[in-house]
């Protein structure tokens, strides 16, 4: 890749971030797809960036466990969030857009692998996301959403559904006592 | 075949991920609807991941207080000891705090507005809230000088303190400088200190001053009587004074650790006196006109206000 020029933009422009900035890595996948992405997107990912201090990275890091098709969203959040211009205005709604159109099964896999590379703020926002699939549903509601079947038995569900039932007695009725 | 790409197992997540993910949702939702998905969700719920945190101010608003109290028995034991934030609303028994305070041995950040908690309790339970950084005691009528100066000897680590009075509540008061000294005495280390209608003089603010000397926000907003001399504040180059004027003006950078301005109605006594007293007792007003202490014309606008102030935003001029 050809190394961008040095764009000086009159402020004291700490080296080190900026060849973080020009320094590329390789990020592989778990089926073999390689991605290239710029050191200072990459180190935004806490276990990557504990990889490239360890000087594990050796060029190529290997992700065994995130797939290509997530590694690539993944890639694309870390881009926008290393962007220089990118205010946090702008970032906050790239966010908002990023994980609004994920599918449940999407939002599994970028949450395992937000959470294995330990990215805080894209942590933050899938489990955000996934949390507002539950809000204000019945429990049935939820495990269709889900793809969960119940394992309890009929008597077990009517014991759970009473008992936080007073923590809530009063609350809804204007029951004076 | 492979499973389709929309089945993933959500019931083998491993807890901890569950956990935060339902931290998200409201303690209604984590308690009643959550652990009834399934077994392993349950067992997430049950387990310290969702409890690092506990909120339950808004709940706790319009529950008894024995109702409180079981809940935070409940939820403060399913921590496991890895309670870092509290925040509850009215706590009124005794054994509660104490409660708290034995189990709080990663608790950084205390709310405990509106508490009915009194200066003894309180000095006993702050030789175990050695590890807290942020207080929040607002509207807590019953604790005194005695209380802050305990919480100031043990609580070391401590450098957010809240103390927010309601206006009405303080007017039976004739004073409360006796808190601001033992605040001066006791807690060099604060950087935020908001004592927003506490009843002080300015000596007791410059008391405060000399010597937290690490202070950067201090909020007298309703402190009528303190009146700083600018000359005296540029000394502290820091430090950014905010009141005693209310004033909704100031700039909210660097704000955000100091407490949870969340947006909505002003955080101050505001949405106290717009929203809770139309359905709070009447007495509180009765006794404010029965009291032969001389109402001083300091907060007569509340009532002249308090329908155009519903929208919470805009803080009226002080007269």
């Amino acid at each position: 890749m050809a190394r961008k020029n040095r764009n000086p933009v009159g402020k004291n422009v700490d080296p080190e971030a900026q060849k973080k900035k020009t320094r590329t890595l390789t990020l592989k996948s778990s089926d073999g797809q390689e991605f290239s992405i710029s050191e200072s997107a990459a180190v935004l990912s806490i276990a990557i960036e504990n990889m490239v201090e360890d000087d594990c990275a050796g060029g190529v890091i290997p992700l065994p466990l995130v797939d290509g098709g997530t590694l690539a969203r993944v890639i694309t959040y870390l881009n926008k969030h290393a962007e220089d211009g990118a205010s946090d205005e702008e970032k906050r709604k790239f966010d908002e857009e990023f994980v609004s159109g994920m599918e449940m099964g999407v939002l599994f896999d970028v949450v395992l692998a937000a959470n294995y590379l330990d990215i805080r703020g894209l942590l933050r926002e899938v489990r955000r996301r996934i949390a507002d699939r539950m809000k204000n549903k019945s429990v049935e509601w939820v495990r269709k959403t889900f793809h969960i079947e119940s394992d309890f038995t009929p008597e077990e569900e009517e014991q759970m559904k009473k008992e936080f039932a007073w923590a809530w007695e009063g609350v809804d009725s204007d029951v004076d006592d | 075949m492979e499973e389709s790409s929309n089945f993933r197992k959500w019931d083998e997540l491993i807890p901890d991920a569950l956990g935060l993910i339902f931290k998200n949702l409201s303690l209604c939702e984590v308690l009643t609807v959550v652990p009834r998905v399934c077994k392993s969700w349950g067992k997430a719920v049950k387990g310290p991941y969702c409890w690092q945190e506990i909120d339950i101010e808004e709940w706790s608003r319009n529950s008894k207080p024995e109702v409180v109290d079981r809940m935070l028995q409940l939820l403060i034991t399913r921590s496991c000891g890895s309670l870092r934030k509290l925040s509850v609303s009215g706590l009124a028994g005794d054994q509660s705090i104490l409660f708290i305070a034995t189990h709080a041995q990663s608790l950084r950040t205390l709310r405990l507005p509106r508490s009915e908690i009194n200066d003894p309790i309180m000095g006993k339970a702050a030789g175990m809230l050695s590890t807290i950084t942020f207080l929040d005691l607002s509207y807590c009528i019953n604790i005194g000088a005695q209380a802050l100066e305990a919480i100031g000897k043990h609580c070391k680590s401590l450098t957010s303190l809240r103390r927010i009075m309601h206006p009405l509540e303080v007017i039976n008061k004739l004073s409360q400088d006796d808190e601001a000294l033992a605040i001066a005495t006791t807690m060099p280390r604060l950087k935020h200190l908001e004592i927003a209608y506490l009843l002080v003089d300015t000596s007791s603010i410059i008391e405060i001053l000399k010597n937290c000397m690490h202070l950067e926000l201090l909020d007298v907003r309703g402190c009528w009587n303190v009146n700083l001399d600018e000359k005296f504040v540029k000394r502290f180059p820091k430090l950014k004074v905010v009141g005693p004027l209310v004033i909704d003006c100031y700039d909210m950078n660097g704000w955000d650790n100091c407490s949870d301005y969340s947006g909505s109605s002003g955080y101050l006594a505001w949405d106290f006196v717009a929203g809770d007293m139309d359905d709070d007792d009447p007495e509180m007003l009765d006794d404010f006109w029965a009291d032969e202490h001389p109402i001083e014309d300091v907060e007569m606008w509340f009532y002249d206000d308090v329908n155009v102030v519903d929208a919470g935003y805009d803080w009226p001029q002080s007269p």
